[in-house]
């Protein structure tokens, strides 16, 4: 069988074709990376802040600052790469950027910190193991994105609008968003969830039956004391729902709480990375009836009326 | 039965009224030892010191250097002197109180899991006692954090586990390497505990290996391939036959025990 001939200008079609596809995609897969991390440490600043700050490197001011550049940064750098605004620009800085992280990744595994990056916020939680080898992927789409750039653009003003639009899109939703109502959207607690996805297994009370009201607390907030007496009531009041709270850190921490403020419901540590998916902002209240979230309350608990 | 019932009944009153009001009864209130608690003065750990619940919601500190016996109650968060007579111990070590304590000499604050107050000129600072380190027995971890103790009353085992443990003849011993400071451990051993105390099988033996925060460098945490806690070794004839690291990733931790010891062989 005589093999089949391809033709040099077919060949160099296909070429140009794939060139285009892996151009795109690339450009578009790190933009839509960049973008969605730097929206979701956007609405979690704090939580964003935190986590650069266990990395060891800059602490304080400096990390809060460092926060709030990177983070219109990466959602302007995001859109740049998605629309296609100086390509090849946003594909070295994007490329940089991932290096960066990876550097700093790199140098917190090595000082022994292995809570994972804050790449995405607190919704995705990884090894540093994990995040280096996904960080690797992205920086290579980068290269990638870089290297297949075209030369030459059309609509620069356009695109550029766009990418300065998000730059201060991003800056605003950083300063704004605990007053927005973000959270069903960054944190798995939602209204008609099951409490089994949530990371609670630690539970010595089983959430899946019965009516819980289950408190998220900060043990060090100095609110701490009037959030513990107004639970306290509901847990002898009848017919309240059964009072139970969860915290992230070690068992420790709960051992002078405890005595200071004498809670009369079990205060349980969880894994503070595991917890952290549940909220933004503590305090956090909801309440469980045969394993689904009915109801959720944020800063306070609820009422007594609103628990009958 | 009846006694043991009007013996609960007298102890409750007289814990009762000592946990509502900052100021003890006058009747002989006996001490529960604590020893969650560690006393530094003016930033030196005092290692005479010795912690007492006086009901829920006071605590009482012998040995600490100060005049007398220190009495702190949560209710009004005062620091209060209790007069070293009034505090009595009987042959078996047991403590307990009569009289009362003074007007309060000062208040106590709290800050950052801590109790901070200052008496005779000192700073006295209460925070949680280190981490338990090395070989423990299950009544000094339950001295260490009581929350194991209530874990292991409230929890009802996987039935199918307990009867398979029940009835398991090789020797086995288990090894439990664990964290008191750790969040998982607190939640998943006493599960262990339970089932295991339910299962009542001299052939399986339990040991616990308490570890601290940073424990790569401890050698018996090293020797065994330790990553992380919990780590719950199965070991017959010295060898391991499987291991439990973690929370279970679904079901009971009995029941991952139980695989274990299946795929081992009766």
């Amino acid at each position: 069988m005589p093999e089949e001939s391809v033709s040099p200008s077919r060949r160099s079609l296909v070429g140009t074709m794939t060139a285009a596809v892996a151009r795109v995609l690339s450009r578009f897969a790190l933009g839509l990376v960049l973008l969605v991390a730097g929206l979701l440490k956007g609405a979690d600043p704090v939580e964003f802040i935190r986590q650069i700050t266990t990395y060891g490197i800059v602490s304080g001011n400096a990390a809060a600052v460092l926060a709030y550049l990177l983070i219109p940064v990466e959602v302007a750098l995001g859109v740049a790469l998605i629309v296609g605004f100086r390509a090849r620009l946003s594909a070295a800085a994007g490329s940089l950027l991932m290096l960066g992280f990876m550097v700093a990744t790199a140098y917190a595994w090595s000082r022994g910190k292995g809570e994972g990056c804050g790449c995405f916020g607190s919704l995705v939680s990884r090894a540093p193991g994990e995040v280096l080898l996904e960080d690797t992927g992205f920086l290579a789409l980068g290269v990638m994105a870089f290297f297949l750039a075209r030369k030459g653009e059309r609509d620069l003003l356009g695109r550029g609008i766009v990418v300065a639009g998000s730059l201060i899109g991003a800056v605003l939703l950083s300063f704004t968003a605990y007053a927005l109502p973000l959270d069903p959207w960054v944190t798995d607690l939602r209204i008609g969830r099951s409490v089994e996805d949530f990371p609670l297994r630690e539970s010595p009370v089983d959430l899946a039956t019965g009516d819980h009201l289950v408190a998220l607390l900060d043990l060090d907030s100095p609110d701490a004391g009037a959030v513990v007496e107004r639970l306290n009531r509901y847990s002898k009041a009848p017919g309240a729902p059964a009072v139970i709270a969860f915290y992230g850190g070690e068992v420790d921490e709960k051992v002078v709480f405890c005595f200071n403020y004498g809670p009369g419901f079990e205060v349980v540590p969880a894994i503070r990375a595991d917890l952290k998916r549940l909220f933004r902002t503590l305090p956090r209240f909801f309440r469980v009836r045969d394993g689904k979230v009915a109801r959720i309350w944020d800063g306070a608990p609820p009422d007594a009326e609103e628990l009958r | 039965m009846s006694k043991i019932l009007v013996a609960a009944l007298a102890l409750a009153a007289a814990l009762i009224p000592a946990s509502a009001a900052p100021i003890p009864p006058t009747e002989v209130i006996p001490l529960v030892p604590d020893s969650t608690f560690k006393v530094e003065i003016d930033g030196a750990d005092i290692p005479t010191a010795e912690t007492y619940m006086v009901g829920s919601g006071s605590l009482l500190i012998l040995g600490c250097s100060l005049k007398d016996p220190i009495l702190l109650a949560t209710s009004d968060r005062t620091v209060r002197y209790f007069p070293e007579v009034s505090v009595m111990r009987d042959g078996e070590g047991n403590v307990s109180l009569k009289g009362s304590p003074s007007d309060p000499i000062c208040s106590y604050q709290y800050s950052a899991g801590q109790i901070l107050f200052q008496a005779e000129g000192r700073k006295v600072r209460l925070s949680p006692r280190p981490p338990l380190v090395g070989p423990q027995t299950l009544e000094a971890i339950i001295r260490h954090h009581r929350d194991y103790e209530i874990r292991i009353k409230g929890y009802t085992p996987d039935s199918a586990a307990v009867a398979y443990l029940s009835k398991y003849v090789r020797k086995t011993d288990i090894q439990i390497y664990f964290g008191s400071w750790c969040s998982v451990c607190e939640a998943w051993i006493p599960r262990l505990v339970k089932a295991l105390q339910s299962a009542q099988n001299p052939s399986i033996e339990t040991q616990f290996i308490a570890l601290p925060r940073n424990f790569s460098a401890v050698p018996s945490a090293r020797t065994r391939g330790i990553q992380g806690v919990p780590t719950i070794l199965v070991l017959q004839d010295g060898r391991e036959v499987g291991r439990l690291h973690g929370r279970p990733e679904t079901g009971t931790i009995e029941a991952a025990l139980v695989k274990i010891l299946q795929r081992a062989g009766a």
